[in-house]
């Protein structure tokens, strides 16, 4: 198993420096310039100038990227270049925001979909067809206006969640679970539709195999046989999904964030790239970088669980 | 004279600059707004407290407020877009101008101009302390006069004529300068907020950027702080003035959605929201709030290019005129201003000291004429007029609105329109583009010239100059207050004959509050917000 995680990791390891350097260069062609948007419009050309060599900002772009990557194996991520605080200060304070979100979302979106998935298999007639299409409804709001609907309903109309903002969990656990229940709903219905029709192909054809066929012959319970067998069986596919909406719902935060005004990366980031505050980004692109690489680990020790030939092999 | 400050460009996340940067609002993941402030009545004063809060001592819970955006630092010299919402919680300026226009006494408790204008005198109110429990003195407002005056700090822009900072005993002191320097009032008060001073102490620390140390009625509580999204304010235990104090605490929450505020507001989350935009009113009328519209944006296009240096047309005062006559403002402010909008003929509002009545009906619609006018000029066929533009505050409508409306008189609009705002000042001010939407805020006529069209002034990157307008600047530099208006009509109507911009609609920005908090005051005389006015209702 520790081979297993020391190959995987050692294999992760290029991204973290290839995503920041293609952030790096993206960042960099965005028009713009963070020591104009620091200085507003009647700085003269002259306070412009010192801004922009205070700020380093007349080094060539590869000098700074090599500086830039120099600290950051040192664990120094820079300082922001609008908010003049340490990067990495700015990003863990809003790193328990965006975990919440993320994590709170593939759980829901777990927990229902593989329902819905399985209901959907076993129910093949009107209730397996109600389900695929609650699923596909849910693939096809768009997240911002889902996140509308439910303010409006349950925020304005019966005042039962806060619309905006955030709570700490070490402030106010029940506080906490209040301010995140509509923006992690919001994130997770499109992660429901597409985990419960992967689960239902994949149990499907789990159920279409002859080792059903004789577990069911030998007298086993149906519920052990869908629990026990054909779900472990499915599951694979269903936690290869199950990552990828994870990490597809890092990015999500970025619209969700903003519906909700939640004080977490993916609004951060927003504001990092209209500011031009290229530390900043590249900061983000780190701790998202991170955050794949520790699920596609996570999905990688699921696999070997679920299945021990992927440890063989 | 060089200041600005108020004149807020209606641009999310721009800070006020350095040389005399914008204090300011904006809105948000869309907008912003803009804000500036009116001059009015400046008196010398003495005696009293500050005055103008609303509720007489009566402290409530939390109040919670939206703003649209987020200061890139705390510190009152640096300032930025919406500044003002976090710098008035914990910095009581000099000098308070109440919302009837008046100017009272804040750390000052009087003050008074020498023979000239050249000299003005400040008495400091006794017993005032910092935040971190440090007395306020002459030697500290001296030392704060000299942290401003750094480059890229307010005071080097709204004081550069100051010669010396004279002080007189340990609560008086004198400012001296090397020409005339009226409204210190206004520079000393909220709007331009020099006169907010933080302890001697924070500054040699340099902390003022992420903490607060002022004399106000509260501070930042910076453990409860998230930079960018939340600011928590509490007490700040030595103010001076405790009925001031109107709310245990008081938490600034950054929503840059319109929608997100309004819905926050709905559903009793938030009390207040700053710099809404006027489309917000409706819905929120519906819903039993409250609003007042404190704040008007101008929007128009800049006519940068005034001597055809890049685009030879733009030069000819003909072609400007016929910008003008080609441009169906009302239909424009319509639109621009969801059904609030005023068109406008000149670069002043209705209301503002600089506007002139008699020019309201200066540039009828009338493409017939701008044809004609086009023709004399040379350009019977019209010409190219690249403009750049940002997706804020409804510039991009403009600019759009503009192709299709010059397109009917031969002239070709190319709009170039950015996302990113500090591209749009970079390209604006670049000397690239002959011309510019432009938004923003109302300003003193004393601060016009230099602000907006004077050959320093930010959006005059080709530097044109007429000899008219300096002179009449010079005289209202030294002007009686009563004077101003009547000078600063005469430098609207240059503006207009020379069409130098081509204004289109005045659009107003809105505060939205619940009924359950008073003191959300704006009038005419004192068009800004302030937050340590408001306070528990009932």
């Amino acid at each position: 198993m520790l081979s297993l995680i020391g190959r995987r990791l050692a294999l992760s390891l290029p991204l973290l420096v290839i995503v920041p350097t293609v952030t790096f260069l993206l960042a960099a062609l965005i028009p713009g310039d963070v020591a104009r948007t620091i200085l507003g419009t009647d700085a003269t050309q002259a306070q412009y100038l010192q801004l922009r060599q205070s700020l380093g900002l007349n080094e060539p772009l590869l000098t700074r990227y090599f500086t830039w990557l120099g600290n950051a194996l040192h664990g120094n991520l820079g300082t922001s270049l609008f908010w003049q605080q340490p990067v990495t200060s700015l990003l863990d304070s809003r790193v328990p925001v965006t975990l919440s979100l993320v994590i709170g979302a593939t759980a829901v979106a777990t927990a229902v979909g593989v329902v819905f998935g399985v209901v959907a298999a076993l129910r093949a007639g009107v209730v397996g067809k109600i389900v695929d299409a609650i699923a596909m409804v849910g693939l096809a709001i768009p997240n911002f206006f889902l996140g509308l609907l439910l303010v409006t309903w349950f925020a304005v109309t019966l005042r039962a969640f806060p619309a905006t903002g955030y709570v700490p969990f070490s402030q106010s656990p029940g506080d906490w679970l209040r301010s995140i229940v509509l923006p992690v709903i919001t994130l997770a219905v499109p992660g429901i539709a597409v985990i419960a029709k992967q689960t239902r192909d994949a149990m499907l054809e789990v159920l279409d195999r002859p080792f059903i066929r004789t577990l069911r012959a030998a007298g086993v319970p149906g519920r052990s046989i869908i629990g026990k067998h054909a779900l472990r069986n499915a599951a694979i596919p269903v936690v290869t999904v199950i990552g990828l909406i994870f990490i597809g719902s890092l990015s999500g935060t970025v619209l969700v964030e903003t519906v909700f005004a939640l004080p977490g990366l993916g609004g951060l980031v927003v504001q990092a790239t209209s500011q031009h505050d290229l530390p900043l980004i590249q900061g983000v692109a780190v701790y998202f970088t991170v955050a794949v690489i520790c699920v596609n680990l996570l999905v990688d020790l699921t696999y070997s669980w679920l299945d021990p030939r992927v440890r063989v092999s | 004279m060089t200041q600005d400050r108020t004149r807020l460009l209606g641009i999310p996340q721009i800070p006020r600059a350095g040389a005399g940067g914008l204090r300011t609002l904006r809105y948000g993941s869309a907008m912003l707004a803009l804000i500036a402030a009116s001059v009015a009545t400046a008196c010398s004063g003495s005696g009293g407290s500050s005055a103008d809060l609303a509720t007489g001592g009566r402290v409530g819970g939390t109040l919670t407020v939206a703003a649209p955006s987020a200061p890139s630092s705390l510190d009152p010299a640096v300032g930025q877009p919406a500044n003002e919402t976090y710098s008035d919680l914990a910095y009581t300026p000099l000098i308070v101008q109440a919302s009837d226009g008046n100017y009272q006494p804040g750390l000052a408790e009087s003050w008074s101009y020498g023979p000239d204008n050249e000299s003005f005198t400040i008495k400091l109110r006794p017993g005032v302390k910092f935040s971190d429990g440090t007395a306020l003195n002459a030697e500290a407002v001296k030392a704060w006069i000299a942290h401003e005056m750094k480059p890229g700090n307010g005071g080097a822009s709204y004081l550069a004529t100051l010669k010396s900072v004279d002080v007189t005993g340990p609560l008086t002191l004198t400012l001296k300068f090397s020409s005339p320097a009226p409204d210190l009032e206004m520079v000393f008060g909220q709007i331009l907020a020099l006169g907010m001073i933080g302890s001697t102490r924070a500054v040699q620390a340099g902390s003022l950027a992420k903490e607060t140390d002022g004399a106000g009625p509260y501070m930042l509580d910076a453990g409860a702080t998230v930079s960018g999204a939340t600011y928590t304010y509490v007490p700040n235990p030595y103010y001076w003035d405790k009925p001031a104090v109107h709310w245990s605490k008081v938490v600034v929450q950054v929503i840059a959605s319109p929608t997100a505020a309004l819905q926050a507001l709905q559903s009793g989350q938030v009390q207040v929201a700053m710099d809404q935009p006027v489309t917000s009113v409706p819905a929120a009328t519906k819903s039993g709030l409250k609003y007042v519209d404190p704040l008007t944006l101008l929007l128009g296009l800049g006519i940068l290019d005034r001597s055809g240096k890049i685009d030879k047309p733009l030069g000819n005062v003909q072609v400007r005129q016929a910008l003008n006559y080609a441009i169906n403002r009302s239909a424009l402010a319509k639109v621009l201003g969801s059904g609030y909008g005023v068109p406008i003929t000149q670069m002043a509002a209705p209301g503002w000291d600089s506007y002139d009545a008699a020019l309201a009906k200066a540039y009828p619609y009338d493409p017939a004429k701008a044809k004609q006018l086009l023709a004399a000029a040379g350009y019977p066929h019209g010409f190219t007029l690249p403009v750049v533009s940002v997706a804020a505050v409804g510039q991009d409508l403009l600019a759009n609105a503009l192709q299709g409306q010059l397109s009917a008189v031969g002239i070709t609009v190319k709009p170039d329109i950015t996302t990113n705002v500090g591209a749009y000042f970079q390209a604006m001010s670049s000397g690239t583009y002959p011309a510019a939407t432009l938004s923003f805020g109302e300003l003193p006529a004393a601060f016009d010239y230099e602000d907006l069209y004077g050959p320093a002034a930010a959006f005059n990157p080709f530097k044109s100059g007429s000899t008219q307008l300096a002179a009449l600047d010079g005289k209202l530099s030294s002007a009686s207050a009563g004077a101003e208006p009547t000078i600063a009509e005469q430098m609207q109507a240059l503006l207009v004959d020379q069409a130098w911009f081509v204004p289109v609609a005045a659009t107003p920005l809105v505060v939205l509050y619940q009924s359950n908090v008073t003191g959300v005051n704006a009038t005419p005389q004192r068009n800004v917000v302030y937050m340590t006015e408001i306070g528990p209702a009932g």
